[in-house]
C-alpha cells in the first residue's frame, strides 16, 4: 500500500514538473517579445525584469522562474497593472470553487441516481428516458445549455438573476449548467455498472440464500456498482473545471475560469501561464486523492498492493 | 428411512428464447430425492444438468427462460407455483445451493462473516452477537481454520477450497433439507476436491441434509451417491442405483462417460477415450434419440423415434431402443462388446 | 410384427448418421461489424444525419443566391423567411449560407485532427507497445502528464502561442489529443505482441515497420476507428469553445462556434440566431454518439455469439 501512495505521489511532482518547464519554455516562444508587447504597461516592466530575470541568461531564467513556482509564487499579470497572478487566484478561486462543488454535488447525485434507475428498469420506458436525456447531455454544448437557460429563466420568465453570483438565487443556473454533462457521464457509467453487476455470479448467490430484489439491489449491487464510478471522478473533476470556464464567462461570475478566458483574449501571456499552472496542479493533487480514496476503500485494492 | 420423496420433479420442460431461436434446454425430465440421500445428476455441458436444478430455486432468468410445464413438488407443495415472495422463504433455509466458482459467487466486497450472517439474519430472528458466534461456530464445523480472523476477511484473501467451504457455510447455516451443489470441486484442486466431497458426507450425516450433487465427472460421484441420474441433451437418458450405474450400466451414453474417466488400471500409453462427436445444438432438434449420432449402437429406428423409458425395479429406468423386444440382435452385440462392464 | 417394423430396428451404419449441422459461416471482419452495426438503429439515424449535413455542406451554399461573406447592411437581422432560409445576422449576410461553410470549417478541422491523432497515436502506441522495457516507460510516463491537463487547457496554450487560425488549431489539436489513442494501441501491441503472428514474423525478420503495417495496423484498427469517432466530438466542442472566446476562427470565415458566439451575444433579441446554430452542433455532436457507441457494439469482441 505505501508502494503505491509513493508510487502515485512520484508521479503527481514529475508531473508537476514537467508542466512547469513546459510552460517557462512556451513563454520563450511566443513570437515578438511578450514582456515588451503593448499591452504591458511601462511601469510593470522594470517589475518584470526583475521577476523573471529577463536580462538573464535563459538558463539561470530557468531556474529563477522554476524556483519562483516552488515558492508558491506564478509570477506577474502582463495586462493587469501589474497584479500578481497569486492575487488574482486569492480573488477568483473561492467562487469557482463554490460553483464546481455545486455543480459536482449536483452531478454526482443526479448522475447517480438516474443510472440506478435506468439499469432497475431496464428496457422500458423509464430507462429509455434516462438514456435520451443522457444522449442530449452529452451532445448540447454546454454554453447552449447556458445561454438557453438564461434566456429562458432570465429573460423570458424573470425569475432568476442571470449574472454576478452574490446569493444562491445566482448559484442555481450556472450550477446546474456546469453540471449537466459530468451528470450525463456519471449516469452513463453508473447504468453500465449497473447492468454488468446484475449479471454477476453473487447476485444468483444472494437470491440463492433467499434475499429479496429490493434487499439484493440496495446492499449488493448499488454498492459493488459505484466502485468503478470512482474511477472516472478525476477525469469528471476535470470537466467541472474546464467547463466552468464557459459557464462563469457567460453567467458574469468572477471567477478563476473567466479570469482565465480573459487573460487567452487579452494575450496576457504571463497570466495565462500562471493560471494554467494553477489549473494543472490542482487537477493534479485532485486526481491524488482521488486515487488515494479508491486505494483505501476498495478492499480488492486494499489488501493486494502488498 | 422413510419411502417418502422429500423433492419430486416431474415433467420439467424449459426452454430459453434467443435471438437465434428457441433453445429447449430441459425436456420433460423427472427426478425424485427422497430424505437425506445423495443423488448426483451427471452430465455434459448443455446437458440440462445445471437449469434444472436452477429451476428447484427459482433462479430461472425468466426473460429469456421460459417454463413451459411441470412440477416441482417440495413438501407436497409446487414450488414453480410460488411467487418471489414464498420462494425467498424456502432459499437459504430449507433448500440451499452452492455454485461452481466460489471467487465470483462471494461478493467481492463484503467480508465473508458478513455474507454468512446475512443468510442467518435473513431466515431467523437472531441478534447481532448471536449471529456472530453461530457464524464462527459453523465455519469451525466446516473445517475453515482461525475462523474469528476469517470472519473479518474479503474473499480474495482466501485460497478457493477455503472459499468453497465459506459457500457451504453460508448454504448449511440454517440446516436446510436440501442442499444443491452445482459443480462445487471443478474449479479446484483435485486434492482439496476430495477434502469438499468428504466435508459433504460429513455434513450430510451431522445434519441429515438430502444432497444433489451436478458434475459432469464420473470419477467422483462413486464415494458420494446413493443414486445417479445420467443427463443428455435436455433429457434424462438413464437413472439408478449408484452400484448398478457403474457395475452394470444400461444405456450406451452411460457406458461411454464411464470409459472415459482415466483408470489407474490403465498402462501409460493407453490414449483418453473419448466420445466421438459433439452434443447436439438444441435449437432445431432432430427427431429421434439425441445421443444416435454419436452411439455406437443405433438402430434405424433411433434416428426417427424418440425413445421410451423403459423401467426396471422402482428407480431404475433407461431411456433406449435397446431394451425394447425388438432390438434383440443389436442388445446382444451391446451386452458382449461392452461385457466387461456388466 | 411386420416386416417395416422389423427395418426399423436393423442397425445404422456410418454414412447414415449426420453429424449436427455446423454453422460454420467464416464471415469476414468487416461485413460482420457491418451487421451488426446495420441492427442498430440509432447509429444508422447518426450516419443518415451526418450524411445529410455532409452535402449540404457541400452543396448547400449554392442553393441560396448569397455569399457567405456579402455584407448587406439593408437586411440585417432578418428573421428566417423565404429569402433568407435562416435568417440574416448583424451585418446582413445570411446565414444559411454561413452555417453551411462553417459546417465546412468545422467538420474539415474536426476530421483532419481525428486522422491526424489517429495516425501519431497508431505510431507512438505500436512503437511504444513493441519496444517495451524503459523506451515504454519514458513514452507512458510522457502521455500520463499529457493526459493530466485537459485537453482544452493544453489547446488554449497553444494557440495563445501560435495565433488564431486554421492551421493553429488543428496543429494544436493534433499534437494533443493523440495520448488516448496512442494507450489503447500500446494495450493492443503488447497484447499482439505475445500472439504466435508477431513471434513468428519476429522470427522471420520482419522489420518493425512490417510488422506495424500487417500485424498492429489491422488489428487495432476498430478501437481505434470508434475513439476517433469521439476524438472529432472533442474536436468540434473545443473548437466551438475557441470561437466562442475569439481565439479560434478568424472573421470573415466563420465555424459554427463563431455561429453560436455571436448567438449568445443577440440572444435576448434574436435568438434564431443562437437556436439555429446550436441545434446543428448538438444533432452533430449527437449522431457522433450514436455512430460511435454503434461501431464500438459492433466491433466488441465480447458481444458476438
Amino acid at each position: 500500500m505505501a508502494k503505491y501512495i509513493l508510487n502515485r505521489v512520484l508521479v503527481a511532482i514529475l508531473t508537476m514538473f514537467v508542466l512547469a518547464t513546459a510552460t517557462f519554455f512556451l513563454l520563450r516562444i511566443i513570437p515578438g517579445d511578450p514582456f515588451a508587447g503593448p499591452k504591458v504597461i511601462p511601469e510593470i516592466k522594470e517589475r518584470l525584469r526583475i521577476h523573471y530575470g529577463l536580462d538573464k541568461p535563459l538558463v539561470e531564467q530557468y531556474f529563477i522562474y522554476m524556483g519562483n513556482i516552488l515558492r508558491g509564487d506564478f509570477g506577474y499579470s502582463l495586462a493587469k497593472r501589474g497584479h500578481r497572478v497569486n492575487d488574482v487566484i486569492k480573488d477568483a478561486f473561492p467562487q469557482s470553487l463554490d460553483l464546481g462543488i455545486r455543480a459536482m454535488i449536483m452531478s454526482i447525485i443526479f448522475g447517480i441516481f438516474f443510472g440506478i434507475i435506468a439499469a432497475l428498469n431496464r428496457g422500458k420506458p423509464l430507462d429509455y428516458l434516462t438514456v435520451i436525456l443522457v444522449l442530449i447531455g452529452i451532445s448540447v454544448p454546454s454554453f447552449v445549455v447556458a445561454a438557453l437557460l438564461q434566456y429562458f429563466f432570465g429573460v423570458y420568465l424573470k425569475i432568476l438573476p442571470v449574472a454576478r453570483y452574490d446569493t444562491f438565487w445566482h448559484t442555481l443556473m450556472p450550477a446546474f449548467a456546469l453540471s449537466l454533462g459530468t451528470m450525463a457521464v456519471l449516469a452513463r457509467y453508473m447504468r453500465a455498472s449497473m447492468l454488468e453487476v446484475m449479471t454477476a455470479d453473487y447476485i444468483k448467490t444472494a437470491r440463492a440464500k433467499g434475499l429479496r430484489n429490493t434487499q439484493i439491489v440496495i446492499r449488493h449491487q448499488i454498492r459493488n456498482a459505484l466502485f468503478p464510478i470512482l474511477t472516472i471522478l478525476g477525469p469528471a473533476i476535470a470537466m467541472v473545471l474546464t467547463g466552468s470556464f464557459i459557464i462563469e464567462s457567460i453567467f458574469a461570475i468572477p471567477g478563476l475560469g473567466r479570469h482565465y478566458v480573459l487573460a487567452l483574449q487579452n494575450l496576457d501571456y504571463t497570466l495565462v501561464m500562471g493560471l494554467t499552472l494553477f489549473f494543472g496542479f490542482f487537477l493534479i493533487v485532485m486526481n491524488l486523492l482521488v486515487d488515494f480514496t479508491y486505494g483505501i476503500i476498495d478492499p480488492r485494492v486494499r489488501h493486494t498492493r502488498n | 428411512m422413510d419411502n417418502e420423496k422429500l423433492l419430486d420433479v416431474k415433467n420439467l420442460t424449459i426452454s430459453f428464447h434467443t435471438y437465434v431461436g428457441e433453445v429447449a434446454a430441459v425436456r420433460n425430465v423427472d427426478f425424485y430425492l427422497k430424505k437425506s440421500e445423495v443423488l448426483a445428476i451427471v452430465g455434459e455441458s448443455g446437458s440440462g444438468k445445471s437449469v434444472s436444478t436452477q429451476a428447484i430455486l427459482g433462479l430461472t432468468p425468466i426473460p429469456p427462460g421460459e417454463i413451459k410445464s411441470g412440477k416441482i413438488l417440495f413438501k407436497h407443495e409446487d414450488l414453480l407455483k410460488f411467487d418471489e415472495k414464498e420462494m425467498s422463504k424456502i432459499c437459504g433455509s430449507q433448500i440451499s445451493m452452492i455454485f461452481q466458482d466460489p471467487m465470483t459467487s462471494l461478493n467481492p466486497t463484503m467480508k465473508v462473516g458478513n455474507q454468512i450472517r446475512e443468510v442467518l439474519h435473513q431466515h431467523t430472528d437472531i441478534s447481532r452477537r448471536e449471529s456472530r458466534e453461530r457464524v464462527i461456530e459453523l465455519m469451525t464445523l466446516v473445517g475453515i481454520p482461525e475462523p474469528e480472523v476469517r470472519i473479518n476477511q474479503y474473499p480474495h484473501e482466501l485460497s478457493g477450497g477455503m472459499r468453497q467451504r465459506v459457500m457451504i457455510t453460508m448454504a448449511m447455516a440454517n440446516r436446510p433439507d436440501i442442499l444443491i451443489a452445482d459443480e462445487p470441486t471443478t474449479a479446484l484442486d483435485v486434492t482439496i476436491q476430495s477434502q469438499i466431497f468428504r466435508l459433504l458426507k460429513e455434513l450430510r450425516t451431522e445434519f441429515e441434509t438430502a444432497i444433489i450433487l451436478i458434475t459432469h465427472d464420473f470419477g467422483v460421484v462413486a464415494g458420494i451417491a446413493d443414486r445417479i441420474v445420467v443427463m443428455y441433451a435436455g433429457k434424462v437418458m438413464e437413472e439408478g442405483e449408484t452400484d448398478q450405474i457403474y457395475y452394470k450400466p444400461r444405456h450406451p451414453y452411460t457406458v461411454a462417460l464411464l470409459k472415459a474417466v482415466p483408470s489407474l488400471a490403465d498402462n501409460e500409453e493407453q490414449k483418453l477415450r473419448t466420445i466421438n462427436g459433439i452434443p447436439p445444438f438444441l435449437l432445431n432438434i432432430p427427431p429421434g434419440c439425441p445421443f444416435a449420432d454419436r452411439c455406437d449402437y443405433a438402430m434405424r429406428i433411433c434416428k426417427e423415434k424418440e425413445p421410451q423409458y423403459f423401467q426396471f425395479e422402482d428407480n431404475k429406468r433407461v431411456f433406449c431402443w435397446l431394451y425394447h423386444d425388438q432390438a434383440a440382435g443389436q442388445f446382444q452385440r451391446f451386452k458382449d462388446r461392452e461385457g466387461r462392464l456388466q | 410384427m411386420s416386416d417395416s417394423e422389423q427395418q426399423l430396428f436393423t442397425p445404422l451404419d456410418r454414412s447414415e448418421k449426420v453429424g449436427p449441422i455446423l454453422e460454420t459461416e467464416t464471415i469476414a471482419f468487416w461485413s460482420d461489424v457491418w451487421r451488426r452495426f446495420r441492427r442498430n438503429k440509432p447509429a444508422l439515424i447518426g450516419i443518415i444525419i451526418i450524411l445529410l449535413f455532409v452535402i449540404f455542406a457541400l452543396f448547400g451554399p449554392s442553393m441560396l443566391p448569397y455569399r457567405y461573406d456579402k455584407v448587406d447592411l439593408s437586411s440585417t437581422y432578418r428573421v428566417p423567411s423565404s429569402e433568407h432560409w435562416f435568417g440574416t445576422d448583424a451585418l446582413g449576410r445570411d446565414i444559411w449560407c454561413r452555417i453551411w461553410i462553417g459546417a465546412r470549417v468545422s467538420l474539415f478541422i474536426a476530421i483532419v485532427s481525428a486522422l491526424s491523432q489517429m495516425i501519431i497515436g497508431i505510431i507512438i502506441g505500436s512503437i511504444s507497445g513493441l519496444s517495451g522495457g524503459k523506451i515504454d516507460m519514458i513514452i507512458m510516463r510522457f502521455v500520463d502528464i499529457l493526459i493530466a491537463i485537459p485537453f482544452l487547457i493544453w489547446v488554449s496554450m497553444f494557440l495563445v502561442v501560435l495565433g488564431p487560425g486554421i492551421q493553429s488549431i488543428i496543429l494544436a489539436f493534433s499534437l494533443t489529443q493523440w495520448k488516448g489513442m496512442a494507450r489503447l494501441v500500446r494495450g493492443e501491441t503488447l497484447r499482439l505482441k505475445e500472439t504466435e503472428f508477431a513471434i513468428a514474423a519476429k522470427a522471420m525478420g520482419a522489420s518493425t515497420w512490417r510488422l506495424i503495417r500487417k500485424h498492429i495496423f489491422p488489428n487495432v484498427l476498430p478501437v481505434v476507428i470508434v475513439s476517433a469517432t469521439f476524438q472529432v466530438t472533442n474536436a468540434i466542442f473545443a473548437e466551438a469553445f475557441l470561437s466562442y472566446i475569439g481565439l479560434g476562427i478568424q472573421p470573415p470565415m466563420t465555424s459554427w462556434g463563431k455561429l453560436v458566439a455571436s448567438g449568445i451575444a443577440e440572444m435576448r433579441s434574436f435568438p434564431y440566431m443562437l437556436f439555429i446554430p446550436a441545434v446543428f452542433i448538438s444533432f452533430t455532436m449527437l449522431s457522433l454518439q450514436l455512430i460511435g457507441d454503434g461501431l464500438r457494439d459492433a466491433t466488441d469482441p465480447k458481444m458476438r455469439q
